[in-house]
């Protein structure tokens, strides 16, 4: 455990292995970085440097405020690399990231509130669940994933690499910190990303657009992992995401290759591939035999880790996904590798003229080489050697006894199901060429911002409600004035009311002159009995 | 003896008399003539109140003159204690002031005018001085004979009706007055009023009770209590209103000084309580309060409005009277020298504003508050004041009569003075919110007034406008310091609830 004065950072084993698997893909992006790139290389040596610097800080930390500078400083260079293809994009994605960092603000301020100044396991449901959503735009989870197939597919080769072999992982190394027991929405989400990655892949001609529903679909089977919550689904999700870094980050690097000897993404039109490039579609065919999960392939190990760690339903559940996903492998593999293996070879044999041969130059041909021999060595080995994980992380008391013939048999009958079923479909060929972008959602969000501004302004609009108000008010006003008119009300009911009174009143009192006086003797009269009747007591 | 209280008498008896004769010198030297009468005459007042303060405070300031020294069962004498020093201080200020505005106000006939006023403060002054009742019987047909031509003054048809029922009415009580002076002085031999009250009790009881209903009736016809209420509302409202403020302000004050002088200290207080006539004051005055603030709202005429609301006013102080304690008296005493002067105040500031109107309709006033905007605030004011609010005169009388209403447990009364208040607030704003309708002002109205000067820098109307802003500030001032009266009022009091020391210092035991 190593600390840092006020900004604590630690290390333990997971982290280490971590930052040794993270290191060694971004080695592997550079060198395919320095063959794709045709110009200013230092300046992506130098973002790509931050970048690392970034994520290993990322990893280490144990502070919230160091954590989120590292996230934001990943975001920055990660959008600054994705100049090398086009701006717009790179101003999408660091847009959509930032509103991203905007809700992990938020989340990371609530936990703080709750008393979680550092990384580590938070027990509130609540705060879990907001964490996986603010963490989503950043990895991808589904509901916030639109960004990541136009992004991943429309990057250079070698940061397309970055971002889907290590970028969307760095938001699942974060929950396997904060969510040691497991989360059902995470588990949830998890199963509905691996069948959406896999329907998404299969419908795609692009073979860059399908790595990258493919990402979305192996980070499914990492969030399921996760969300499962038991020790063993946690290190399946651990063993799937180092194969899937590797895995992911060869076939990147080796559909820029593709790319350069068909100058198109197009599947379909990967003829002779073999031939063309023995090496590459070789690593690429490992490479897929690895992620989908094939008997004794790495993948096949975590996924039964993740398997053996859950209930019965959602076993089914990932069976029937798995013939997806082995389908969307096998049309890869068919179209991209498989397809003209045979005639292929016939054609090489009967021509004399060799069309296929190539000059090579030795520096450029191992600078080429090496990213796809360097990025499948480790998953051989995996492959040989599966407990070397875990030795690694210091768990050696695991060991993957658990190859029973019934799951082995299981996965090849799904395999062969799937097979049958990719013939039967001629292939699944379809003429899907449509282009993916997020010009269309940015275009989607800017009619509906207009839109509820317009509505807002109608609302609102002060003036119009000024004028309406003013003329309710016009009219109402003689309404009114005439209902609550107290003058006349005042002047009709009360005041002439009363003075007609008093006149009346005055009327019959007044008298003419003469009866006037009659009054006086009265008057006397009156006061006289009166007199009278007070002497005589009888008052 | 005191020379003094013949000069209060004699200055303004000869004052009328000289006008006429110096006429026929010069007719400008009228009007220096009257000024000189009238502020000696305030100035001989003021003299006795100063010269005798110190023994008012100590209650036991009287004076007394017999005239041609003869001695009082045989000759007549003029006394003067502390309830006649407070009337007569009262007449005294209104008198000058009343000339004062006079002279700015009356612009024809003014050598009969000025004879018949100065007469007719002579009798007031009389009436109040007077130690003899047939002596003050004199002064109140003198009082009855020199405002009847006053009140027919302007010549109209409606003065001239007025008139001869004033007259009618004023003759009619002068002579019941009459009718009772005989029988005193059948009963007793005597006319003098200390001698009177001394002996009073020796007449039988009918021939008493038969006395004293007489003079209550005379009374009650000229101070004009309920059932002999019609002719005041015309007389004072069909006069100038100069005259309209001695009759409404000063003579129904005088009145009531001759009902407080005959029922406490000739008769005694005891005479009417045995008779059960206290009673019959008492809500007679109440029901000629109401029906005065109810016939004020009828009316359209602003004049007869003040009028009806001065029968208001004076039945209210009536009946206060009759209650007979010293909290009674000093609330009906405060309240007859405030209304004396709220009275004046608005009939002159009334007839001030009459001058610019068609005539005295309320159709006729509106826009009239924009004609004089000074005068119509004083007016304003003063209305406030009879309304009874707070910080101004009419308030400190109302408070002390209510209270002595309630001390008496009589809570109906209260009621109908309040009612009475509610009234009047009702038809003084009647007319306020008349005055400031319709702006359309003919400017040529402006200068109807008659504006020749007096002397050079000082018109007529700047007198009338004076004298209406003095009795304002009196309006005022009365109210907000209503306190440092209490030492003169008090002693009245003393005066009235004592009538022993009357006939003691009359008559020198």
């Amino acid at each position: 455990m190593i600390q840092i004065y006020l900004f604590k950072f630690s290390l333990n084993n997971l982290d280490i292995l971590f930052i040794i698997v993270g290191v060694f893909l971004n080695l592997l992006t550079l060198i395919s970085a320095s063959v794709y790139l045709k110009e200013r290389k230092l300046l992506f040596y130098i973002i790509n440097f931050v970048y690392l610097i970034a994520f290993i800080m990322l990893i280490i930390t144990k502070t919230w405020f160091v954590f989120l500078i590292a996230w934001e400083l990943v975001t920055i260079t990660t959008s600054l690399m994705l100049l090398w293809s086009k701006r717009k994009l790179s101003i999408q994605y660091f847009i959509l990231q930032f509103i991203g960092s905007a809700i992990l603000i938020f989340a990371i301020i609530t936990a703080g509130k709750m008393g979680y100044v550092n990384i580590g396991p938070i027990t509130e449901n609540w705060l879990q669940n907001l964490f996986i959503i603010a963490l989503g735009m950043k990895s991808a989870i589904f509901g916030l994933h639109f960004w990541l197939a136009p992004v991943h597919s429309g990057a250079p080769a070698p940061v397309s690499g970055i971002l889907s072999g290590w970028v969307v992982k760095l938001g699942f190394i974060t929950y396997i910190k904060i969510i040691p027991e497991g989360n059902n929405l995470l588990l949830f989400l998890g199963i509905i990303m691996i069948i959406y990655g896999a329907y998404k892949a299969l419908q795609f001609t692009d073979y860059k657009v399908i790595l990258a529903y493919s990402t979305i679909s192996n980070l499914g089977y990492i969030g399921l992992g996760i969300g499962a919550g038991t020790e063993l689904a946690i290190l399946g999700s651990i063993y799937h995401i180092i194969i899937h870094g590797f895995a992911k980050t060869v076939l990147f690097i080796g559909s820029a290759y593709w790319e350069k000897e068909y100058n198109t993404r197009e599947i379909y039109d990967f003829k002779y591939a073999y031939l063309r490039k023995p090496l590459n579609s070789i690593v690429t065919a490992f490479s897929i035999l690895s992620l989908m999960g094939f008997a004794f392939f790495p993948s096949y190990y975590s996924k039964y880790l993740i398997k053996h760690s859950l209930s019965v339903l959602p076993v089914v559940v990932l069976h029937i996904a798995s013939i997806i996903t082995y389908l969307y492998s096998i049309r890869i593999l068919y179209w991209a590798v498989v397809r003209d293996m045979y005639t292929g070879l016939i054609d090489r044999l009967n021509r004399k003229d060799n069309i296929y041969k190539l000059k090579i130059n030795f520096l450029m041909n191992f600078r080429h080489k090496l990213p796809l021999y360097a990025g499948t060595i480790p998953l051989i080995i995996i492959l040989v050697w599966p407990e070397i994980i875990f030795s690694i992380m210091g768990i050696a008391n695991i060991k993957l006894e658990f190859f029973g013939i019934k799951s082995i048999l299981l996965n090849t009958l799904i395999f062969f199901f799937a097979i049958a079923l990719f013939y039967l479909n001629k292939g699944f060929k379809f003429e899907n060429r449509r282009d993916i972008s997020l010009d269309s959602y940015f275009i989607f969000f800017y009619k509906l911002i207009n839109k509820t501004a317009s509505v807002l302004y109608r609302l609102l609009d002060t003036e119009r409600l000024f004028d309406a108000s003013y003329k309710l008010i016009n009219r109402m006003a003689p309404v009114l004035y005439k209902l609550l008119d107290t003058e006349k009300l005042f002047d009709v009911l009360f005041l002439r009311f009363l003075i007609n009174l008093c006149r009346s009143l005055y009327k019959s009192i007044y008298l003419s002159f003469q009866f006037q006086l009659i009054w006086i003797p009265l008057f006397f009269l009156f006061l006289l009995v009166w007199v009278r009747l007070a002497i005589e007591n009888i008052l | 003896m005191n020379i003094n209280l013949l000069l209060i008498i004699i200055i303004p008896l000869t004052t009328a008399i000289l006008i006429p004769l110096l006429d026929l010198i010069s007719i400008k030297i009228r009007k220096v003539i009257v000024f000189i009468g009238s502020i000696g005459e305030l100035l001989v007042i003021i003299m006795i109140l100063i010269e005798n303060y110190q023994k008012i405070i100590n209650k036991n300031f009287f004076l007394s003159y017999y005239l041609g020294a003869w001695e009082p069962h045989l000759g007549i004498v003029l006394t003067l204690d502390s309830l006649g020093l407070f009337f007569s201080i009262l007449i005294g200020i209104s008198f000058f002031l009343i000339v004062l505005y006079s002279i700015g106000f009356i612009g024809h006939h003014e050598g009969k005018y000025y004879v018949l006023l100065f007469l007719v403060f002579t009798a007031m002054q009389g009436v109040v001085l007077t130690g003899d009742i047939f002596n003050m019987y004199v002064f109140i047909e003198l009082l009855t004979v020199s405002t009847t031509p006053l009140v027919a003054f302007l010549r109209t048809k409606e003065g001239i009706e007025a008139g001869i029922k004033y007259l009618v009415y004023g003759i009619i009580g002068g002579l019941i007055f009459f009718i009772g002076v005989i029988l005193i002085y059948h009963s007793l031999g005597t006319l003098n009023m200390a001698e009177v009250a001394a002996n009073f009790n020796n007449i039988p009881l009918r021939i008493r009770s038969l006395i004293v209903i007489i003079f209550l009736m005379s009374l009650i016809i000229k101070i004009g209590i309920f059932p002999f209420h019609f002719w005041l509302a015309k007389a004072h409202s069909s006069c100038p209103s100069s005259i309209s403020a001695v009759l409404s302000g000063v003579l129904l004050k005088l009145y009531l000084y001759v009902f407080i002088r005959l029922f406490w200290i000739i008769f005694g207080f005891n005479i009417l309580e045995e008779l059960g006539l206290n009673v019959i004051i008492i809500y007679l005055g109440l029901i000629s309060s109401t029906l005065g603030h109810i016939f004020a709202i009828q009316t359209e005429d602003i004049k007869r409005m003040l009028a009806f609301s001065s029968i208001g006013h004076i039945g209210m102080i009536f009946s206060t009277l009759a209650l007979n304690t010293s909290t009674a008296f000093y609330g009906g005493l405060i309240h007859i020298m405030s209304h004396l002067f709220m009275k004046s105040a608005l009939f002159l500031s009334a007839g001030y504003l009459l001058r610019f109107t068609k005539g005295h309709n309320i159709k006729d006033l509106s826009g009239i508050a924009y004609v004089h905007p000074t005068i119509f605030t004083s007016f304003f004011i003063v209305s406030l004041a009879m309304m009874g609010i707070p910080p101004l005169n009419g308030f400190v009388g109302k408070w002390y009569i209510v209270k002595a209403f309630l001390e008496a447990g009589q809570v109906f009364a209260v009621v109908l003075i309040l009612i009475g208040s509610l009234l009047a607030l009702l038809y003084y704003i009647r007319f306020i919110n008349i005055a400031f309708k319709n702006i359309e002002l003919d400017f040529s109205v402006k200068y109807a007034f008659v504006t020749k000067p007096l002397f050079p820098g000082f018109h007529r109307e700047q007198l009338v406008i004076l004298v209406i802003l003095v009795f304002l500030v009196i309006v005022i001032f009365s109210g907000v310091f209503y306190m440092y009266l209490d030492e003169p009022i008090l002693a009245a009091i003393e005066d009235i609830l004592n009538s022993h020391r009357y006939i003691n210092f009359v008559l020198g035991r």
